[in-house]
């Protein structure tokens, strides 16, 4: 892989306007990589994306879900959910869902790349957006330097986002058609995800309705109503699984009931993400993946911040210090004891459940910028590829994205 | 589906190698006309601004209460409690208190 300078096309705030995606996240503060001064894009092999990204992607998912197996139906269950930091309350839900297989639609692998070696970094399967980006964005630029001749036309794009999308919006579709979706308030960039999806699923043929999460209703029989009253029987929310689980604290205080659990367990609601993906998006399974699988490849070591064994080998060396809540490099540290690496917080409110310790693996840099890969899985498959850079070797939400091509 | 905006936008991959990546067409809904469309289709209820009370909650709720290590919660709590004409009622601004978090 490397990275190569492109000159940014003179109409791209236009495109991203045709596209629906607003100009204003683009660019203020910069967001698509042509509001740089100098746009690069990443340049990978056929062999690189099918042999290396592909392949790490599909060989970590399938570890993954071994990993929520262990956790659902393994002896130490209860051990490992205490873990997780995952209330009791949820954790027969969560069995529930995962033994009745609950359907997924996506998820995003965090990868380091560097001098030819990928490893994981964390997996964001609950919530993670640039999907627009990734599936639709990057894709218009493509084509478009295709056709003014700045790429050989032969460029091609580990991207097949747009189309897995709908396919998999079919598979949700059979049974029940309608399908709810949400997001928060005052979030412009969620809001672009989620209508995104909406409009996948609308082409799969499902009849869908967009909803603030604050908008969704509890009935007095317990159900999920939307502004109308009507029930909610499939409901997309890009809102962490944790966080329904702080507020249904909050919600059993007032009506001296949990609203979730009930539904997830009888299944009266199918939700998407499903439950399940309390595991999966917690980087307590970090130590969870090396515990299972030590040493292998795609793996780096990690350990929780106790006083194991385990988290005084990786105190010794240059290590990354991750909240098993978190989001957008919130509450992250890298510390090096040994000095070589510059010690850096990204400071937040994430944390407050414990942290976990992994092995640090530097990401590459280009012009200042720190590259990670998001590699993504559609319906249970590696199905394409977003970049994004930040000045900050902790990616945030301030990274920026950066459209690859394969060269052939 | 008989929106307009729906198959308006064909993007198709014609460079297809047997080897490429992405084989099949891309027929783009454009986002903008994704909303108003689907407000027309479906009656898409726009919601109201977060009052100042549901800001100091979000601070509140963000804000942890307690700082032991075992409590899996936080300290916020339900509200907006409505009848509906019905006779039951709907709990509203229970969920969501948070703010965006996705990443």
């Amino acid at each position: 892989m490397k990275f190569e300078k492109f000159k940014a096309r003179s109409n791209w705030r236009a495109r991203a306007d045709e596209a629906g995606y607003l100009a204003s996240i683009l660019d203020n503060p910069p967001y698509w990589v042509e509001a740089l001064e100098e746009p690069f894009c990443g340049v990978l092999t056929l062999d690189e994306v099918e042999n290396c990204i592909e392949m790490a992607t599909a060989e970590i998912y399938e570890r993954a879900l071994e990993a929520v197996d262990f956790v659902v139906n393994g002896a130490r269950s209860e051990e490992w959910f205490d873990r997780l930091a995952i209330c009791p309350t949820y954790r027969n839900a969560i069995r529930r869902s995962w033994r009745r297989a609950d359907h997924s639609i996506y998820g995003r692998f965090d990868f380091s790349y560097n001098d030819g070696v990928l490893k994981l970094l964390e997996l964001n399967f609950d919530t993670p957006t640039s999907i627009y980006e990734a599936a639709v964005l990057q894709w218009f630029w493509l084509e478009d330097l295709k056709n003014q001749g700045s790429l050989p036309g032969a460029s091609d794009q580990f991207n097949s986002l747009h189309e897995r999308l709908i396919g998999v919006f079919a598979k949700v579709g059979i049974g029940e058609n309608k399908l709810h979706l949400c997001s928060v308030a005052d979030a412009p960039e969620d809001e672009d995800t989620v209508r995104y999806l909406q409009s996948c699923a609308m082409q799969a043929g499902l009849d869908t309705r967009y909803l603030l999460m604050t908008d969704v209703g509890v009935d007095n029989k317990g159900r999920l109503v939307d502004t109308e009253g009507k029930a909610i029987r499939q409901l997309f929310k890009l809102y962490p699984w944790e966080f329904i689980m702080y507020e249904d604290q909050g919600f059993r205080s007032r009506t001296g009931k949990y609203a979730f659990p009930p539904l997830i367990e009888a299944n009266a609601v199918r939700f998407l993400e499903p439950s399940w993906k309390l595991i999966l998006s917690n980087k307590a399974n970090l130590p969870l993946l090396w515990h299972l699988f030590p040493d292998h490849k795609f793996l780096l070591p990690a350990a929780f911040d106790d006083d194991s064994p385990e988290a005084k080998k990786l105190r010794r060396a240059a290590h990354v210090r991750k909240p098993i809540f978190g989001r957008e490099g919130g509450s992250v540290s890298i510390v090096d004891p040994n000095g070589q690496q510059q010690p850096v917080t990204n400071e937040s409110w994430y944390g407050r459940e414990g942290f976990v310790l992994q092995s640090l693996h530097a990401l590459p840099t280009y012009q200042g910028y720190h590259v990670v890969l998001g590699s993504w899985v559609i319906d249970g498959q590696p199905a394409g590829l977003g970049m994004r850079a930040d000045r900050s070797p902790i990616t945030s939400n301030t990274a920026i994205f950066v459209p690859h091509y394969i060269q052939n | 589906m008989n929106c307009s905006f729906l198959g308006g936008k064909n993007y198709t991959n014609m460079n297809s190698t047997n080897k490429s990546k992405r084989s099949n067409s891309l027929s783009l809904v454009a986002l903008g006309a994704m909303i108003t469309c689907t407000a027309a289709l479906t009656g898409c209820t726009i919601a109201p601004e977060r009052t100042q009370a549901e800001k100091d909650k979000e601070d509140k709720t963000q804000g942890y209460s307690s700082s032991s290590s075992t409590s899996y919660f936080h300290t916020g709590s339900s509200s907006g409690v409505h009848s509906t004409p019905g006779g039951s009622t709907v709990t509203r601004g229970a969920f969501g208190s948070y703010g965006s978090s996705a990443g």
